[in-house]
């Protein structure tokens, strides 16, 4: 194309004619800049001024879901945030923030961020044209009300032909605030389905057969106790990587103070680099060890007698030929099912076991009661334990067995302490079972309920209490659906079909959902997909409808401290959001007023969150728009101290009722394995686990566009043994192809020494447009364990091979980074 | 690569300068507020007056000109959601950290535009949301700044700003468009703003 003869400078001078046609007659031609009023000559030189002058400094917090919740103080000067620096909450020992967080002055300014609400070209809501979505989709900008429009008009047309819970409403966790509550809100007036968490709720289930609390990771004391601990083992966790904010500094806290530190991990975290002791054990082989710990403290006698007695069912008795626990009816007229029954010492006689209450139970041996025998469950317990004997699983899981005792010994001997396991655990199909095993392993160690115990690698932090505001009387909500079901309800209507989803907070179906082909080809199936989000994630770029989402810094709300800190802290407005961007409240309320429920959402963001926060009674409004941050003075520091919420109200060390899976029940933790085992049907054909492990350099999906961590972590990779690489010929820094039956990906191999043979890693969170080819969740599956319901990411087999004739130009020579990947440079001209 | 133009710099130049001798002062204020407006979001008027071909003196012989694909076109290179790949902001080619990175916006140079506009008393409206040195905006002021006769500080604005700046921005959009209206605007609007 050309202009022809080129247009000359002559030419443009007489566009008088032009002018006119274009209507820009008269000195009333700008249409953009306007008169201000104020005196030109009182701005001569304002320069100065703002030089010399403060900055102002406006408290918020950082909110996307590393769960670190940081108070920060953001400088801004002259209309522009400069600086971020953190601020310590109201409690100061929670001092905390991370360069992450001080990077948002990129991710604010960000010129790629999403500036008005738009639809995909080719979609109407009569004519979704599904197959139009994907990375050759267009869209075309349109304004905030036909947006709104739009969604409304095509929920309510679905609600009135297939009934409402044909529409989803997808919930994550990128923008941690209160307004996912008015998400719910309004979905459960609606009646839509609403989404149930399928990530990182596999070991916390487990530990709730034992303890009766947890989903994701159990409640833990707070951190400020963290350095009475005298044995932690960090299980599976790079707490020193990915969890800079503070709990990284409690754990050093409690070295300092002459606590071990024992790390059990796969790979040489920087984590296990500054421990007395690393466990290295095979990927999915953690149930062999803690049972392998529980044999060391029966075998060394070093259990809590007084705490099994007190607050456990070892001394409970159990049917040895049905299984079954005898329960106080069946012995005692006025006798609770509630409670079991265990034999006191001395007199030999069946007495009921009350939650929090000790006596001289046997804890040990066999007895026979109206001619039945019976037998402890802690007998039970010692006898599954002997068979994984340190030396008998040392071999199996990689760990040397003198090791294994040397840990168990510090947990049960040094005084109170805990185990800090992390979500990777439940990152493998069965990680339930490991909750169950550490519950377990604490039960007899004796570590619940006392000031240095610790059961999670990241604190219980607090939430804003708003009661059923989400879920408000003579609403409707209609069911909720796991992520993991989600393809086959879109896909195959299976258990109903959802034609429909408003996507807030997430970039996970096109992204950090495992198997992104299959959650595809369910998108694709979809008649409209509503994604409200900051940046162009490969999630956006999917969607019909976009709902552009201003930069935290540019929306009022208030951050609980959720796994993390026990305060609430207040999310100041620093400036006003940039382009048309808009709040989720403001779509929300947008779409509520028009399916006729506008009446149940307050006006104003700030209206709401005065609303909510009057049902907390730990929380004034005033004080805490004030303050920045409040600490919610009902958060217990130390946990577990009550009757525990389980049907006897104590830790239930047997579970009589349990479920099972591969036709192994979980009466006692026993290992079950997936694509772990040994004998594993397709190992030979992938013969190395793929982890995605997290790295300091993201959370989640998110700061993939801050060029300043590109800097120093510019493209994925994938870290391999050498080992394991050169037996493949693969050099160190070649481009290799990763691939299994699902998919592939290309990146670059790293020698790495940290991860053992069999073993390779790629970072997560990184995108679509950071592979030469393919994307790390193309590899991994979304087939979960019945019980857990958790996405299995790291249970994923692959094999490599070089990757020679590569096309790898986007990261050759001075190609451009993060947000500028995007676009041609041209550069030098 | 298609659409690129290549600037006029053979005997032109002093036909140029004659031209601009000749010029009047409300003549070169319309020339910047014909830019403007072409750099801004495309109305349908817009189209119809390029189809009608009376905007040649700006973008040539470009024939007829769809609305839609303008549109398109526009959202494309100059909003997203992909990218985009011009970003049409001052601050993202000079505020940046290397050269091979694009800048924030809202970022200081930004910021020195906003100075210029309110030493002359001018300031974007309250219901614009686009930020202020938009390449259409800074064309505005230009503009603003001829219609006032005030050629020096023209002159001086052009030398702080859209030189410094808007040749990068302008080889982007003519390397990157497949609309001949833009790649034709982007060579007039080097040509206009060439000292």
């Amino acid at each position: 194309m050309s202009n022809g003869d080129g247009v000359h400078r002559r030419d443009v001078l007489k566009a008088g004619g032009a002018a006119a046609a274009l209507g820009l007659g008269g000195s009333g031609f700008g249409k953009t800049l306007v008169e201000t009023g104020d005196d030109p000559a009182s701005k001569q030189n304002p320069g100065v001024d703002s030089f010399v002058g403060q900055n102002e400094v406006i408290q918020t917090v950082c909110s996307p879901n590393c769960r670190g919740k940081c108070p920060i103080d953001v400088h801004v000067r002259d209309g522009q945030v400069k600086k971020i620096e953190p601020h310590p909450p109201e409690d100061e020992r929670y001092k905390r923030a991370c360069v992450l967080g001080l990077s948002h002055t990129q991710r604010v300014y960000d010129p790629t961020r999403l500036k008005y609400p738009m639809k995909r070209t080719d979609w109407s809501p009569d004519d979704p044209n599904g197959a139009g979505r994907g990375p050759d989709a267009e869209f075309e900008r349109i304004e905030w009300d036909e947006a709104l429009d739009l969604v409304a008009g095509k929920m309510q047309s679905l609600k009135s032909e297939h009934g409402a819970e044909s529409v989803l409403f997808h919930e994550g966790s990128g923008n941690y605030g209160q307004t996912g509550k008015s998400f719910n809100r309004l979905a459960s007036l609606f009646g839509a389905t609403q989404s149930g968490w399928g990530i990182d709720a596999n070991v916390g289930r487990g530990f709730n057969r034992v303890t009766g609390v947890g989903f994701f990771l159990p409640p833990t004391n707070e951190a400020e106790d963290w350095e009475n601990a005298n044995t932690i083992i960090v299980w599976g966790s790079d707490i020193f990587s990915s969890q800079f904010q503070m709990d990284a500094s409690k754990i050093l806290d409690a070295v300092e103070n002459g606590a071990k530190l024992v790390v059990v991990d796969p790979v040489y975290t920087t984590t296990a680099a500054k421990a007395d002791l690393w466990l290295p054990v095979k990927p999915g082989k953690d149930v062999y060890l803690a049972l392998a710990m529980m044999h060391t403290v029966f075998e060394e006698g070093t259990y809590d007698t007084d705490f099994v007695r007190s607050r456990t069912t070892a001394p409970a008795l159990i049917n040895k030929d049905t299984g079954e626990v005898l329960r106080a009816n069946q012995v005692f007229e006025d006798g609770s099912e509630d409670q079991v029954v265990a034999i006191e010492q001395g007199t030999e006689e069946p007495v009921a076991l009350e939650p929090e209450t000790g006596g001289a139970y046997a804890l040990f041996g066999e007895y026979t009661i109206d001619g039945v025998e019976y037998v402890t469950a802690l007998t039970t317990l010692r006898e599954h334990a002997a068979k994984y004997a340190p030396e008998k699983i040392a071999e199996k899981t990689g760990v040397k067995a003198q090791n294994i005792r040397t840990a168990a010994r510090w947990l049960a001997t040094r005084g109170p302490g805990g185990i800090a396991p992390s979500y990777a655990l439940g990152r493998y199909t069965h990680g339930h079972i490991f909750g169950q095993a550490y519950a377990i392993l604490m039960a007899l160690t004796g570590d619940y309920g006392r000031s240095g115990n610790i059961h999670a690698h990241h604190s219980g932090g607090t939430v804003l209490s708003a009661g059923d505001w989400a879920a408000p009387e003579g609403s409707n909500p209609g069911p909720k659906m796991y992520f993991p079901d989600y393809p086959a309800s879109m896909l195959d209507g299976d258990p109903h079909k959802v034609r429909a989803v408003y996507s807030i907070e997430s970039n996970m179906m096109g992204n950090q959902f495992p198997d992104r082909k299959k959650f595809k080809k369910a998108i694709e199936s979809l008649e409209m997909y509503v994604v409200a989000d900051m940046h162009h994630t490969d999630t956006v770029q999917h969607a019909d409808i976009i709902l552009p989402v201003p930069h935290w810094f540019e929306q009022e709300d208030i951050a609980s401290g959720w796994g993390s800190h026990p305060h609430l802290g207040y999310r100041h407005k620093v400036q006003e959001p940039l382009w048309e961007s808009k709040d989720d409240y403001y779509a929300i309320r947008g779409i509520a007023e028009r399916l006729g429920y506008g009446d149940r959402f307050p006006e104003t963001k700030r209206e709401m969150l005065r609303e909510l926060v009057s049902r907390d009674d730990d929380i004034d409004f005033e004080t805490i728009f004030e303050q920045g941050t409040q600490r919610k003075q009902s958060v217990s520091v130390i946990k577990y101290t009550d009757a525990f919420p389980t049907q006897t109200g104590r830790l239930e060390l047997y579970n009589e009722d349990p479920p099972s899976e591969k036709g192994v029940s979980f009466d006692l933790p026993r290992p079950v394995e997936d694509r772990t085992a040994d004998d594993y049907e397709k190992a030979d054909q992938f013969p190395l686990m793929f982890m995605q492990k997290h790295s300091r350099f993201r959370i989640h999906s998110q700061y993939e566009m801050v060029n300043w961590v590109r800097e120093v972590n510019p493209e994925p990779q994938l870290d391999i043994h050498p080992r394991d690489a050169k037996a493949r010929g693969i050099g160190d820094g070649d481009y290799v192809r990763v691939y299994n039956e699902r998919g592939e990906m290309v990146v670059k191999a790293k020698y790495n020494e940290a991860f053992q043979p069999g073993l390779v890693n790629t970072d997560q969170g990184w995108w679509s447009r950071d592979y030469v080819r393919g994307h790390h969740n193309d590899l991994t599956h979304n087939e979960v364990s019945e019980v857990g319901q958790t996405m299995a990411f790291y249970d994923v087999r692959v094999e490599v091979e070089p990757a020679p004739d590569v096309d790898a130009e986007m990261y050759e020579g001075n190609n451009p980074r993060g947000a500028a990947a995007e676009a041609p440079r041209t550069g030098g001209d | 690569m298609t659409g690129k133009v290549a600037p006029e710099t053979d005997g032109e130049q002093s036909s140029v300068s004659t031209a601009e001798d000749d010029s009047t002062q409300s003549d070169v204020a319309t020339t910047y507020a014909v830019l403007a407006t072409c750099w801004r979001e495309p109305t349908e008027r817009v189209a119809e007056t390029a189809t009608a071909g009376a905007l040649s003196s700006v973008v040539g012989d470009v024939g007829a000109v769809d609305y839609h694909d303008l549109r398109a076109e526009y959202t494309r290179l100059f909003i997203g959601p992909v990218g985009p790949p011009c970003p049409p902001y001052e601050s993202v080619y000079r505020d940046a950290d290397a050269p091979d990175e694009f800048g924030p916006v809202n970022g200081p140079a930004t910021m020195a535009v906003r100075r210029w506009y309110a030493e002359f008393g001018v300031a974007p409206s309250s219901d614009h949301t686009d930020l202020p040195d938009h390449i259409a905006t800074e064309l505005e002021f230009a503009a603003h700044l001829a219609e006032k006769g005030l050629d020096e500080r023209l002159e001086q604005f052009l030398d702080e700003h859209l030189r410094v700046w808007a040749a990068e921005f302008l080889t982007l959009v003519e390397n990157e468009t497949r609309e001949a209206f833009y790649a034709s605007l982007a060579a007039t609007t080097r040509e206009v703003i060439r000292q």
